[in-house]
């Protein structure tokens, strides 16, 4: 950047053309837009007058960039099919030379790249990875063929005609531009960044004014087509227009109104009206267009309604969008930060996984837009949700943008503009809707854990180790029987016709048995298949569950234990029957029934003395199986502490159920087969 | 907090209790056939037998 005053004569109208630089090459002559080329004094034909496009910035206009002051010196503008664009020759203080571009209130400041061969157009494509040596790896998302349509300043090359460019973005602002030229000369590179606003970094001088700022309230225009009033609310941005009487489309890329075609009748009035303001996490937004959107999948018409916002302060837009009463928050997002590996997108460390791949067809249009909108557009939509967040990925042919949406719930729209009745409209479970409890899950999952912790304590600190009572063995027949513990064969009296009642006595007989000498009393049990036991007293400890437990060499074969616990103080006694059978054997392949152990248990019984007594049965037409006859107490039960864990977890799991069953839901709706579901949430 | 989160922590503390209790006093589910019979029942005349008495004889098994 020089301040030294040069000039030149303009060899079209003989005027004096001030120049700040030295060595750039081509000069516009302001007074009779004379493109001159400074070597020669060339007269390199005239160019058209500018075409207001509502930028910012202005000729001569300073900022500051990375601690260096830099001057714009130049203007090329270059028109495309869908509208007219600006770029600015910068002159920097360190004698850089760059250019800087805008786009949709976000700037872009790059610099030639020298020695960067790109890769040939053809090889390109939107969406696709980029290497750029010197640069990085890009995604490249805008192709465009453009024309020169008007200059100013001065350039450092020669006006080309018509140029192939493409953009690149990458990750944290990294922005790039391919210009194949007219495919006659090398491609260049410029690669750079992202900026923030412009006024973080320009500076308007005297020389170089700013706009004036646009009226509150935007201009009030007249419609070319019905002669209706128009309200065009961001005349810096907008670029096409809806007339509410003709429902006419309206261009406004060049600052005046345009006839462009005539739009159908809106079939559902927007909910939120054009022109309104509405407040959103402390940021007031205008609600400036409204677009009906519509996919066919499986020949069923699925609508939904995107709002295009705009915000003021940010200068930058941003979209509102209802699908089935469900809202959600969008703003655009550098394609280069979206790293994609199958059905996955990642974006700023989080994993989206896809939801839908339609083709969306815009089917209604109303209010300004910042882009030429037009009815029946198309562009492939793939989404992605990591819910309340989601990504959406539109591209064609030519262009890919990358989105980021958050869910919001119907009671922050209705707040924010002033509605009623949105949640009413919510239907189904909605892409990006979060689970409504999920805050709920980790105080839950903390008391459980807690409770988890505790039971665990209590199982230790209150649990007793088991000590056995009593037991008996019995062998099989025709061996004698082992009585331990003082047990005796009991064989009870029969009833004679007066109904003898010699249980007492039968009893007294036997609870002072001769330790391991057994009782023969009348009546045999073999022939039957039967034999009582009665056991020498014993102690039972208090506050200790009891367990009588039977293990019989049964192989396809039952026992059956049937008796009582007798305290034998009172004569209380409480009464069992267990069962032990075990059959196996081959039908169709091995198969096995049953077990040769079998307990009962019950509470625990008054501390004192008892005494016990197993009738043991056994199939008669066999001889009688071995078995072990245990008394415990202080069992361990598996029981208690699995439905004490069951109980404490009984709420997170049925919060889990639910999680599952709206996960289901959610993916139900969805077209790329993940109709699972599976923990999205 | 809400109604589940209230219900959640009443829910796991009763838990808590009961388990407690139910180690300390030995509760446990009785299982298989389980009866008191009183000593009123087993002097009666005729009134107490074994189970082998009264019982016909298991007849389980395949």
């Amino acid at each position: 950047m020089s301040d030294t005053p040069q000039s030149l004569r303009c060899p079209g109208c003989g005027a004096d053309v001030p120049l700040k630089l030295g060595n750039s090459l081509v000069a516009i002559c302001p007074y009779c837009r004379m493109a001159i080329g400074r070597g020669n004094l060339e007269k390199l034909g005239k160019v058209a007058e500018l075409i207001p496009t509502g930028t910012k910035l202005r000729l001569h206009t300073r900022g500051t960039l990375g601690g260096h002051h830099f001057e714009l010196v130049g203007r090329v503008q270059l028109r495309w099919q869908a509208g007219v664009w600006d770029e600015w020759y910068a002159s920097f203080d360190d004698g850089r030379e760059g250019w800087v571009a805008e786009a949709q209130g976000r700037y872009y400041v790059t610099f030639l790249v020298p020695g960067c061969t790109p890769p040939p157009l053809a090889d390109l494509h939107p969406g696709g990875r980029v290497a750029l040596a010197g640069v990085g790896d890009l995604t490249a998302v805008d192709f465009k063929t453009a024309e020169l349509a008007s200059a100013e300043g001065e350039l450092p090359e020669g006006l080309t005609p018509s140029r192939r460019t493409v953009d690149l973005e990458g990750d944290g602002g990294v922005f790039a531009t391919i210009d194949y030229g007219d495919g006659t000369e090398a491609p260049e590179v410029f690669a750079g960044k992202q900026i923030g606003s412009a006024e973080q970094h320009l500076s308007h001088t005297a020389e170089s004014p700013a706009p004036a700022a646009a009226a509150a309230g935007g201009q009030k225009l007249v419609c070319p087509h019905c002669q209706g009033p128009i309200d065009v609310r961001i005349p810096g941005q907008t670029k096409r227009v809806t007339c509410a009487y003709c429902h006419g489309l309206l261009d406004f890329s060049s600052g005046a109104l345009r006839y462009v075609a005539a739009l159908e009748r809106l079939q559902q009035e927007p909910k939120i009206p054009i022109g309104k303001t509405g407040r959103l996490s402390s940021t007031d937004y205008l609600v400036a267009g409204y677009l009906r959107r519509r996919c066919t999948v499986d020949r069923v018409d699925y609508d939904w309604e995107e709002y295009l916002l705009y915000s003021a302060a940010q200068d930058a837009f941003f979209w509102l969008v209802a699908s089935d009463g469900h809202w959600s928050f969008v703003r655009s997002i550098s394609a280069g930060a979206v790293a994609q590996k199958g059905g996955i997108a990642i974006f700023e460390g989080k994993r989206y996984r896809k939801f839908s791949a339609v083709v969306a067809t815009t089917v209604s249009v109303l209010g300004e837009f910042y882009w030429e909108v037009a009815a029946g557009e198309t562009w492939f939509a793939d989404d992605y949700i990591q819910p309340p967040l989601g990504l959406s990925c539109e591209r064609n042919d030519e262009e890919v943008a990358w989105s980021q949406g958050s869910y919001l719930e119907p009671h922050e729209v209705e707040k924010a503009f002033g509605l009623t009745g949105l949640a009413a409209e919510r239907v189904g479970v909605g892409a990006m809707q979060p689970w409504p409890h999920a805050g709920e899950v980790r105080p839950l999952r903390r008391w459980s854990y807690a409770g988890t912790a505790a039971i665990w304590i209590f199982s230790i600190a209150l649990g007793r180790l088991p000590t056995t009572l009593t037991e008996l063995k019995l062998p099989p027949l025709p061996d004698p029987v082992a009585f331990q513990s003082g047990w005796a064969e009991y064989v009870p009296p029969v009833l004679g016709d007066g109904g003898v009642n010699d249980g007492g006595l039968a009893e007294a007989a036997l609870l002072a048995p001769v330790p391991g000498q057994p009782v023969e009393l009348a009546g045999t049990s073999e022939a039957v298949g039967s034999q009582s036991f009665l056991s020498q007293p014993f102690d039972v400890p208090p506050h200790e569950n009891m367990e009588v437990r039977l293990q019989a060499d049964v192989d396809n074969a039952w026992a059956w234990v049937g008796g009582a616990i007798i305290q034998k103080d009172t004569g209380e006694s409480d009464s069992f029957e267990v069962e032990a059978s075990y059959y196996h054997g081959y039908d169709d392949g091995y198969w096995s029934e049953g077990s040769p152990i079998a307990a009962a248990h019950f509470s625990a019984l008054p501390a004192g003395r008892y005494v016990a007594r197993f009738d043991y049965e056994w199939d008669p037409k066999r001889p009688r199986p071995s078995a072990t006859l245990t008394v415990s107490s202080g069992v361990s039960r598996a029981w208690r502490f699995g439905l004490a864990l069951l109980l404490v977890w009984l709420i997170p799991l049925v919060r889990l159920v639910q999680r599952g069953r709206f996960s289901y839901l959610r993916w139900q709706e969805s077209n790329v087969g993940l109709r699972t579901g599976g923990g999205d949430d | 907090m809400s109604a589940f989160g209230w219900i959640h922590r009443g829910l796991v503390i009763a838990v808590l209790v009961v388990y407690a209790v139910a180690l300390r006093l030995g509760w446990d589910l009785p299982s298989a056939h389980h009866e008191l019979v009183p000593p009123s029942v087993r002097s009666s005349p005729g009134g107490y037998r074994s189970f082998h008495f009264w019982h016909s004889g298991f007849m389980g098994g395949k």
